[in-house]
């Protein structure tokens, strides 16, 4: 039944562990993503910045400047879980755009994606019990009556179930109607099919997907 | 192929369709909220960035019935799939 939710073509077995698509390509991104840090920030920082420094110095403000604007200032310590949530996102998003279709988006599989709510939802709730304490975080859910407990554990459940099927149904039905306009148009008309599809669609979803994970654990410490 | 497992793959496509009459609704909400939201940029221009990451992210919300809808979808194609073999 879910033999269509998640990539397909399995490369080889590590022990129990299939090694498929979505896992190669992941490869692909931490890969880019190690090295590209590496890179990126070798060498002396000078006090002027210039060139590569610059890029760097306004990719990390913009994302610390963001932050703040969303959860308030003084959360601003989340900056590196969210930037590299990001980066991670907008690499997985657009895979299929920058390897020119070698790689199948990771984040068009069911798995990745509901792995990446789970941690959401860990540290919600982490930074619910550790802002509220496990007395307060409890009686947070037989608030305002306790009447509303199983809602409010459906609500908490829900919570990392849409986050990643959100993200895994906008990614995954861009790739399967792109495949439908690539067997029907093969020539010219993908194009924007990919604009689209794939810059619009996956910088949106990235900024989706960290938005509400950053709106989630502000609304659980707060 | 045994009527029954045709009936499965048959009825589960046509499922799949009608499962996708539920993407009406986040089409009206989606729209109705960008409508809201342009009408909020024209009476407070300076407001732009906050209300374009609040209309941005209800409408993350409003999607998520549709997005339901089509996992549903996937769900009975994947079936059929399964059943034709």
């Amino acid at each position: 039944m879910d033999d269509i939710m998640r990539a397909q073509t399995v490369y080889f077995n590590i022990g129990p562990f299939e090694v498929n698509e979505t896992i190669v390509a992941l490869w692909v991104v931490s890969l880019i993503m190690l090295v590209g840090g590496f890179l990126l920030t070798r060498g002396k920082f000078s006090w002027l910045p210039k060139g590569r420094q610059n890029a760097i110095e306004t990719l990390v403000e913009s994302i610390d400047s963001f932050v703040g604007f969303v959860m308030g200032d003084e959360r601003r310590f989340f900056t590196p879980f969210i930037g590299t949530l990001m980066v991670l996102l907008l690499l997985c998003n657009t895979a299929g755009l920058w390897s020119f279709g070698l790689l199948r988006p990771p984040t068009a599989d069911i798995n990745m994606t509901l792995g990446l709510g789970l941690i959401s939802f860990f540290l919600i709730n982490g930074y619910a019990i550790k802002s509220h304490g496990l007395g307060g975080y409890l009686k947070g859910f037989v608030s305002p009556f306790f009447l509303l407990l199983p809602m409010n554990v459906f609500g908490e459940l829900a919570k990392p179930i849409s986050l990643g099927v959100r993200l895994f149904g906008n990614i995954f039905s861009g790739l399967v109607i792109g495949g439908l306009i690539y067997s029907a148009f093969p020539f010219l008309v993908p194009i924007p099919i990919h604009i689209y599809f794939d810059l619009f669609s996956g910088v949106l979803q990235t900024a989706v997907f960290s938005i509400l994970t950053m709106v989630f654990i502000a609304m659980a410490m707060d | 192929m045994e009527w029954n497992s045709f009936a499965v793959a048959a009825f589960g496509v046509l499922g799949a369709g009608i499962a996708m009459i539920a993407g009406i609704g986040p089409a009206i909400g989606q729209g109705y909220a960008a409508g809201k939201g342009v009408e909020a940029v024209g009476r407070q221009p300076e407001a732009q960035g906050k209300i374009m990451l609040t209309m941005v992210l209800g409408q993350a919300i409003a999607e998520t019935t549709g997005i339901y809808a089509l996992v549903i979808a996937f769900m009975l194609v994947g079936l059929a799939r399964t059943v034709i073999g």
